[in-house]
């Protein structure tokens, strides 16, 4: 069955009081709404809080969720909102926003890493996915989201707008700067 | 080369790695990129870049994760919207505009012969084919649904048998009257944050024959029917206007009960069932399941009011009080009023007290159906 169909199924047996069907789209979309509220909160443990308090928002406000819309963009929505009012509720917020004042490109871009030397290949790769990882943690989290959505999470450009509730070409203008802040930090990578 | 239309198109050629351009746009950026070497490097790099970290695994979430989602879900209400169908208010409002045409059309017949009776409140209810058609129209809006709509439909008033001449109290004659207004209020969108609200049931006069929570539908208007319309009506509309009188259990229990004892005695059936229930999901999953064998079904349930609405057919409530009767033992009476649950005191008592209600109607035999409100107590483990 489709995916969306699925989703759809799922929530209208939720509303009907069968809670086995949230724990489906749990497990459906638990380690998606992760990965995304990891890049986004940038710690594990706040991506799991992020996590869960996105599905239990979501599931207080199943009721208003409209069908023939995508729940996964609005589980997504709710969990980009999760985890960026959980980053900028936190203690390092200041830390945050010091290292936002100076341009992303004046950044570091390509810090030297002895590692990469090592000649076992999928240590490399490992290292690669380290610092592609570090390069996105490092974006404002603007550019962050759009870039996680887009090239980690595979959203379309409809999907994200809906999700950041944005104009289409606000999205496109948004992920154009964001790539070229990525670049500028992943410079050597891409050499 | 490299000039003005590089910086124009570079926006352009993020969208155009993505395959997110429209067909012209993507016709500019191809002709650029033909004519510009700097960009076509541009292209490459972003296409790098863009493989690069769609390369990144997910990673796996913590272990348990879903479990604690799973936990404290269940620790939360239940979602407001649990008959996704129909919303039960929509549902009230269209019942009680086909109840609103039921008693219109009763009067009007009985106004003809007895015209003084008209005469006193001339033009209060609506004309029938209108509360009809209305009720049509909303019932129509949920297209999803085929069996509650085509329930509702045969729900709807056919032609009347004449009725005896009877004038109406006066009364109830304003409860008539008042009927459009609220149900206009009522499809404006009076919805669940209503249901927070005190029953609305005292409004109705309550003796001699205090409208009822529990609804049959009605399928001939003869008068005595009619004359219970207009209290369904009047309490269908009481909940939609400041619902629901389950929500105030203290009242409504009492209320129900005392109805049942009365109907017990008339032609009508009527009794309480107390019955177990774990939880409110347990209560949900048992109920839909006894009145889907029962060749009914479960209308609403709302976890904030602890209560459970089912339509079941005439001639299967005892089966489907059965189903749900505990385990070895037999469905009993519940208690009298004042040991009804307090609101607002959801857990004390694991308790599920039935109250259904039947219509009288011969000629509706084959689609009578019986609304069956099951209250629901948990006591927390």
């Amino acid at each position: 069955m489709d995916e969306t169909k699925r989703a759809d199924e799922l929530v209208e047996r939720t509303l009907e009081g069968d809670l086995g069907a949230f724990d489906e789209l749990v497990v459906m979309y638990e380690k998606r709404v992760y990965n995304l509220a990891l890049r986004l909160t940038r710690t594990s443990p706040d991506a799991e809080d992020a996590t869960q308090e996105a599905f239990l928002r979501a599931f207080r406000g199943l009721a208003g969720f409209r069908r023939g819309s995508s729940f996964f963009t609005w589980l997504y929505r709710i969990a980009a909102n999760c985890s960026i009012t959980r980053v900028r509720s936190r203690a390092r917020r200041a830390k945050l926003e010091a290292a936002l004042a100076s341009p992303e490109e004046d950044a570091n871009p390509d810090p030297p890493d002895p590692r990469t030397e090592t000649p076992d290949e999928g240590a490399v790769r490992e290292e690669r996915i380290a610092l592609v990882r570090e390069a996105i943690d490092s974006l404002s989290p603007e550019h962050r989201t759009v870039v996680v959505l887009r090239d980690m999470e595979g959203l379309g450009y409809g999907e994200i707008a809906g999700v950041l509730n944005e104009s289409l070409s606000a999205v496109k203008s948004r992920l154009h700067r964001a790539r070229g802040a990525l670049a500028a930090k992943l410079r050597k990578v891409l050499a | 080369m490299t000039d003005g239309r590089c910086e124009e198109l570079r926006e352009d050629l993020s969208a155009y790695v993505d395959d997110e351009l429209g067909a012209d746009a993507r016709a500019r950026v191809e002709e650029h990129l033909r004519a510009c070497e700097e960009c076509r490097g541009e292209l490459e790099r972003l296409r790098k870049l863009v493989r690069l970290v769609s390369s990144v695994p997910r990673e796996e979430p913590p272990a348990g994760l879903r479990e604690k989602i799973s936990a404290r879900v269940r620790e939360e209400p239940r979602p407001r919207r649990l008959v996704p169908r129909m919303p039960w208010w929509l549902m009230s409002s269209a019942v009680a505009a086909a109840l609103v045409g039921v008693v219109a059309l009763a009067a009007v017949l009985r106004v003809v012969p007895a015209r003084t009776a008209a005469e006193r409140k001339p033009a209060a209810a609506p004309r029938p084919s209108e509360a009809a058609e209305d009720a049509r129209r909303m019932v129509a809006r949920d297209a999803e649904e085929p069996p509650a709509f085509e329930a509702k439909r045969k729900a709807l008033p056919p032609a009347p048998r004449p009725a005896a001449p009877r004038a109406l109290p006066e009364k109830k004659r304003g409860t008539v009257a008042r009927a459009p207004r609220r149900l206009q209020r009522a499809r404006e969108g009076l919805k669940e944050e209503k249901a927070r609200a005190v029953s609305g049931l005292t409004r109705t006069p309550a003796p001699p024959e205090p409208s009822r929570p529990a609804l049959g539908l009605p399928f001939a208007p003869s008068p005595e029917e009619s004359e219970r319309a207009r209290d369904v009506a009047e309490a269908e509309l009481a909940k939609v206007d400041e619902s629901t009188a389950m929500k105030s259990a203290a009242r409504a229990p009492a209320f129900a009960m005392g109805k049942a004892k009365e109907e017990d005695k008339g032609s009508a059936a009527g009794r309480f069932l107390e019955l177990a229930a774990g939880s409110f999901e347990e209560a949900v999953k048992l109920v839909r399941l006894a009145a889907r064998d029962a060749g009914g079904r479960l209308e609403r349930a709302d976890d904030a009011a602890g209560e459970l609405v089912c339509l079941i057919p005439e001639g299967r409530v005892s089966g489907f009080a059965a189903a749900l009767s505990p385990p070895g033992g037999k469905a009993r009476r519940a208690p009298e009023a004042e040991e009804a649950p307090v609101p607002g005191a959801r857990g004390r008592e694991r308790r599920v007290s039935a109250v259904e209600y039947e219509k009288g109607a011969e000629e509706a035999q084959k689609l009578r159906l019986v609304r069956v409100v099951v209250r629901v107590r948990i006591r927390r483990p």
